[in-house]
């Protein structure tokens, strides 16, 4: 799992140093604060290690360099990612600085890894000085070259991303060929793809977890149409024995959302990052999220969430070290690690949830003036 | 404890949003800007009574100012040696008698101009109506304005809390409070004015207050 965070000048950044991450990390800040783009730094690396990825389409899918670039970048305008994992014992380093060069293609300025304190890649090397070329890509995301340190690239790989957007998911001609959208575009074809044993084997413990939550479901199975697109079919309860059942299109945004997550919770084996898995549910369902990632953790993955949820931070179980506190400075978004901060700990500490301590400062600041809105409309 | 080992900023923590502009009205008018603290509506006195005593071991380092409303407890004082019997040092909690509505009342002459009511409708000590919020409500369906039919609800005789009542209550207390004169009327405001201004000495380095 990932244990230390150094960034620079990514995106609200100027700066991030966060050390000793736990297994399951709560990021929380105001909208606009940056959780996503935090975020984003783990599905930056995973995207140059996973099938079809790479440096180049990294970057460029973003934006480009300048995208990229934290707006209160000063002079030194590379952007740095620095980060440390532990791998079965074994701990790694991995940095990346980059730019872009007159053209506006990216390009690398050091790569360097590190097993165990010993540096194993220091880039640029002298063939890269003779090839400039050479550092258009990583070392990382190249077969020949990672074999060294491939556990990271591996690792950086498994890395799972989920932000379900149930109106994408019902209407998936809307990111037709997208491969791996985060938003769920093609999230019942990667479904229909798991190999059937294992697939009915996640949907029966899904069908149990959805039906507390809709307890007029009674049943969940995935099926193609003539034309081959996989479609959800739920049976709801009803009086007449085969009737009842509904395709995705008419599940509730809740429903969908919740299925993506339970979904997520039981596919792969890498860091799990979560954007705001409280959307479109009930408070007493949230509630239970924490536990829920807990036994995620207790599976030796780790798992990342953004959120502003009171009910999801009220859980007792939420350590103040377990919580990434963002604020926004003229200077950029800063990152403060839970456990670092005097008084989310006392607090804690004293009895209070995380919520208590955390959502006070990071509400936004004259969120009074929004009640305002609208008083002054014809 | 030394002022410079507190914990800062100092936290502030209400019942609802018309008690967030009524506490940044008092904390501007004894000189703290809102740099000092973080203001917390929790959204009920029910969850403030759940944390009190979690905010009473924090403010042994940091400062917390807890306002509520005393409601229909008996006495203030024998409210708050039952609720909180030890207090924290740097823990200032206030109640309002019976309402924060009744520190809005005791300003008789601008509710007056901002419902568009006689003054001599307004309780002359609004600490002793049985509930000062009921009683805004009451002088909110008399009132002529605009304002005051956003303000109610009326229900088989009984008035009750419209959807735009926090709204006005907030800017009256943001725009047209006058926080010298009302503190003339309500001893329990003039009290908790008194009682900030000494929670402020014992934290804050220039206290220009």
């Amino acid at each position: 799992m990932f244990t230390e965070l150094h960034v620079r000048n990514w995106k609200n950044f100027q700066q991030i140093h966060v050390r000793n991450l736990g297994a399951r990390i709560f990021c929380v800040g105001p909208n606009a604060s940056g959780k996503s783009n935090l975020l984003d730094v783990f599905r930056f690396l995973h995207d140059l290690c996973r099938t079809g990825g790479g440096f180049q389409s990294a970057v460029l899918n973003r934006g480009g360099v300048s995208k990229v670039r934290c707006l209160s970048a000063r002079r030194h305008s590379d952007i740095e990612i620095d980060v440390r994992m532990d791998l079965k014992g074994v701990q790694w380093e991995y940095f990346l600085s980059f730019n872009q060069n007159n053209n506006q293609i990216p390009v690398i300025r050091h790569e360097r890894v590190w097993r165990d304190g010993e540096m194993l890649l220091d880039r640029p090397t002298e063939t890269d000085l003779e090839d400039p070329v050479q550092l258009t890509q990583t070392q990382l995301e190249q077969l020949t070259a990672n074999r060294a340190f491939r556990d990271v690239a591996n690792f950086l790989d498994s890395i799972e991303y989920l932000h379900i957007v149930p109106q994408l998911v019902r209407e998936p001609e809307r990111s037709v060929g997208r491969v791996q959208d985060p938003f769920g575009g093609d999230f019942l074809e990667q479904v229909a793809k798991t190999h059937q044993r294992n697939r009915d084997m996640r949907f029966r413990r899904i069908e149990t977890a959805l039906k507390v939550a809709v307890p007029q479901l009674e049943e969940l199975k995935l099926d193609r149409d003539a034309k081959g697109t996989p479609h959800l079919f739920g049976r709801y309860v009803h009086w007449r024995k085969n009737a009842g059942w509904q395709t995705e299109d008419q599940f509730s945004d809740g429903t969908l959302r919740l299925l993506g997550l339970l979904w997520a919770m039981q596919r792969g084996s890498g860091p799990l990052l979560l954007e705001e898995p409280e959307l479109s549910l009930h408070p007493a369902v949230i509630q239970r999220l924490p536990q829920m990632f807990a036994h995620v953790v207790r599976q030796r993955r780790q798992v990342i969430i953004s959120t502003h949820s009171p009910d999801l931070l009220s859980d007792t179980g939420i350590r103040p070290e377990e919580v990434l506190v963002l604020e926004p400075s003229p200077e950029g978004t800063t990152v403060t690690h839970g456990s670092e901060d005097e008084a989310i700990r006392i607090l804690v500490d004293s009895g209070a949830t995380v919520a208590d301590a955390v959502l006070p400062r990071t509400k936004p600041k004259h969120v009074e003036q929004i009640s305002l809105f609208g008083a002054d409309l014809p | 404890m030394k002022r410079n080992a507190w914990i800062l900023p100092a936290m502030v923590v209400v019942e609802g949003i018309a008690d967030e502009a009524i506490v940044n009205r008092l904390l501007a008018h004894i000189g703290l800007t809102d740099g000092w603290y973080r203001l917390w509506n929790t959204g009920g006195k029910t969850k403030i009574l759940s944390k009190l005593q979690a905010y009473n071991l924090a403010a042994r380092r940091q400062p917390w100012f807890v306002l509520l409303d005393l409601d229909s407890a008996a006495c203030a004082p024998t409210w708050l040696s039952e609720t909180l019997p030890v207090r924290s040092e740097g823990m200032c909690l206030r109640l309002a008698v019976r309402q924060v509505e009744s520190w809005l009342l005791a300003d008789k002459r601008g509710v007056s101009e901002y419902l568009g009511v006689p003054s001599d409708v307004i309780p002359e000590r609004p600490d002793d109506c049985a509930h000062a919020k009921r009683e805004m409500l009451a002088l909110a369906a008399r009132g002529k304005h605009r304002r005051c039919k956003e303000m109610i609800i009326k229900r088989q005789g009984a008035i009750l809390e419209g959807p735009l009542y926090t709204f006005h209550i907030q800017q009256f207390a943001t725009d047209h409070w006058d926080i010298d004169l009302a503190s003339t009327r309500s001893e329990s405001l003039s009290r908790a004015l008194a009682a900030l201004r000494r929670w402020v000495t014992l934290w804050h380095l220039e206290t220009g207050v």
